[in-house]
């Protein structure tokens, strides 16, 4: 299992102002699964993101990435867990307009102090990958949406990541940018044996994925297939 | 994230609010420029005064004088007499009050080679022993204390030496007597004596010595002429103080030993001729200690500019600390990434007063060594050296560094999550 969660628990506020976001979720992903998560807004799946990806503590149960408990390690070394092993895209992408589509690549390579000789190499690989090799000059905000996105999913891969979160990637993008973003994501899953967990609201892409989950009022059940 | 890309990801972000940037700079070049120009003051003025006086004083040489207990000013309030306590006061060394029995206590002392005492003699003029030149005029004639002064030809006047001067260069030219021409020529140092009468005694010039601020119209006879001079003048029973030698004193020597011994012989106050030297660079000190506290309070305005540049700069870029901590940066970076920019404010906002305070240095020097200082030769009036350079760079980043440590762990602090979410 490359991702195990035990009856986690993550409640917002205290005492009467308690609002539980994650009621007892148990969930467990294996190396080169793709997972969508469906919910309405405010029903947890963001929420339960953040704490598998390491972006916040639970509240009650355990978290596991390839049989290591989250609770046993401490803030830097869950910074280093990000950088080394997971891949974020987001649905408003988050990219520096002010800077150029291979910085916003290299970012990655930097915060994980990989040396100057082979970021370059590997951030224009990445740039490859998603078809923007030409664009590696041109500053973020001059790219169109779908554009952007790539760059996004560039900066997930380039250290070469074990599991690639997505906040609804397509959310933003019209239907055939949309369709261009999955298709990246899962061709990644397939050829790099990349972990793929997705959340989103969009049904058609959720079926797309290995497994389904849904998420409502904080508790998690398995839609067969 | 290595320092290098922290450095340089600090350096780039200062260039994004370029304006914003330059203001901050500026407020640091202020007092940057204003500390760079005081202690190039002081170290002009310390650089001049120690060539002037660095290799003067010798060791182990001291002037005593009668100790002054009571205050002149009398501030304290009236103290009651006391017939056991003696007293002194400033008038005490105006109205010369040393006698040989004071002298001869002072010769007593462990170690102490030649104790001699020391008068205020006046002098009229000198002139050429064989009656050609001129008559110029002499206002001060100073008994030998063997000061290592810096001379143009010829040596010092030793223990031994009679009816012997040392004369400036100015009087020397003036005398037609300039460099190795004067040594061994007879001149004629004239004074009044007690009733009115004017006396000519001949001496020879053993040497010539440099101008300086110290010695300009001075005149530094042997201990024989001033005897002579004393006693017609008058003055040879009663002095305002004793010049005192130990034996084998060098610069290792703890002058406050000696000095301890002097003054434990009787009612005395000795001071060593560094001592003397010293309180005229302690008065320099503390008029560009006074002006440095002006620079610095230039800069403590600064750094609330910075707080203020650096605090707009987290709020504006919360979503990229959002992200670059989701992305796993540390905590301990994200505080290095501000802080470093801080300190980067102060870098080059010392770098360019530095750079601003030099090239004012080389004008201003110029106009003063054409001007007020033209009589004070080898005087540069500012001066930046390395050392001070790089003490007010170190100053200002530090400054600059604790300015930014407010906004920095604001930005460490904030919490990924909430940081993306933030428009």
């Amino acid at each position: 299992m490359v991702l195990q969660a035990k009856s986690i628990t993550k409640i917002y506020g205290k005492g009467q102002n308690a609002f539980v976001a994650l009621d007892r979720v148990s969930f467990s992903v294996k190396r080169g699964q793709s997972v969508a998560i469906i919910g309405k807004s405010g029903s947890g799946k963001s929420t339960l993101m953040h704490v598998l990806a390491a972006l916040d503590r639970v509240n009650g149960g355990t978290i596991a990435f390839n049989d290591k408990d989250y609770e046993t390690l401490r803030a830097g070394q869950l910074d280093s867990l990000r950088s080394k092993h997971f891949g974020f895209i987001f649905q408003q992408f988050f990219l520096n307009g002010r800077e150029t589509v291979l910085e916003n690549v290299l970012l990655p390579l930097k915060i994980a102090g990989v040396s100057f000789g082979s970021r370059k190499k590997r951030a224009l690989a990445a740039l490859e990958a998603v078809d923007l090799l030409d664009k590696k000059n041109n500053r973020a905000t001059d790219l169109s949406g779908g554009q952007k996105q790539r760059v996004a999913i560039a900066r997930a891969l380039v250290n070469d990541p074990e599991v690639i979160f997505a906040d609804e990637p397509t959310g933003n993008l019209d239907s055939e940018n949309g369709s261009r973003i999955e298709e990246l994501l899962f061709n990644l899953n397939r050829k790099k044996g990349i972990t793929l967990i997705i959340v989103t609201h969009d049904e058609d892409l959720a079926r797309k994925c290995d497994r389904q989950f849904n998420m409502k009022d904080g508790r998690l059940t398995e839609a067969k297939k | 994230m290595k320092l290098l890309d922290i450095l340089l990801t600090a350096n780039r972000n200062l260039t994004r609010s370029k304006l914003r940037t330059i203001f901050t700079i500026l407020a640091i070049f202020v007092g940057g420029f204003t500390l760079t120009l005081t202690t190039a003051l002081n170290t002009g003025a310390n650089e001049y005064l120690q060539r002037q006086l660095g290799n003067v004083s010798v060791p182990g040489v001291f002037q005593v004088v009668p100790k002054t207990d009571v205050n002149p000013l009398q501030t304290g309030g009236v103290k009651e007499y006391d017939p056991e306590k003696q007293q002194g006061s400033i008038t005490d060394i105006l109205n010369s009050t040393f006698t040989q029995n004071e002298v001869d206590k002072l010769s007593k002392v462990e170690g102490v080679d030649i104790a001699r005492p020391l008068y205020a003699l006046s002098g009229k003029y000198v002139t050429r022993a064989d009656g050609t030149g001129k008559k110029y005029q002499v206002s001060q004639v100073v008994q030998n204390i063997g000061l290592r002064f810096d001379l143009a030809a010829g040596r010092l006047i030793n223990d031994t030496d009679t009816d012997s001067i040392v004369v400036t260069e100015d009087y020397a030219t003036a005398m037609g007597l300039s460099g190795q021409d004067g040594v061994g020529k007879k001149i004629k140092l004239a004074y009044e004596d007690v009733r009115g009468n004017i006396t000519q005694q001949e001496v020879t010039i053993v040497g010539v010595m440099k101008k300086t601020f110290l010695t300009s119209g001075q005149l530094y006879v042997s201990f024989n002429v001033s005897q002579k001079m004393a006693e017609d003048q008058g003055k040879a029973a009663r002095f305002f103080g004793a010049l005192v030698r130990f034996k084998d004193a060098t610069d290792a020597t703890d002058e406050k030993v000696l000095k301890d011994r002097l003054q434990a012989a009787g009612n005395f106050t000795a001071m060593s001729i560094k001592e003397r030297i010293g309180t005229v660079t302690s008065v320099v000190s503390a008029i560009t200690a006074a002006l440095n506290v002006v620079g610095i309070i230039a800069l403590v305005a600064a750094s609330f500019g910075i707080i203020n540049t650096l605090l707009m700069s987290v709020y504006e870029r919360t979503q990229e600390i959002g992200l670059m901590k989701a992305l796993g940066m540390r905590r301990g970076k994200v505080f290095g990434l501000f802080a470093l920019e801080a300190a980067l404010v102060g870098f080059w906002g010392s770098l360019v007063a530095i750079g601003a305070a030099t090239g004012v240095t080389l004008i201003v020097n110029k106009v003063a060594s054409d001007s007020f200082l033209k009589d004070f030769e080898g005087f540069t009036l500012l001066v930046v050296d390395w050392q001070n350079a790089l003490f007010v760079m170190g100053l200002i980043m530090l400054i600059a560094f604790v300015a930014g440590t407010f906004p920095a762990i604001k930005a460490s602090r904030l919490n990924p999550i909430e940081a993306l979410r933030s428009e």
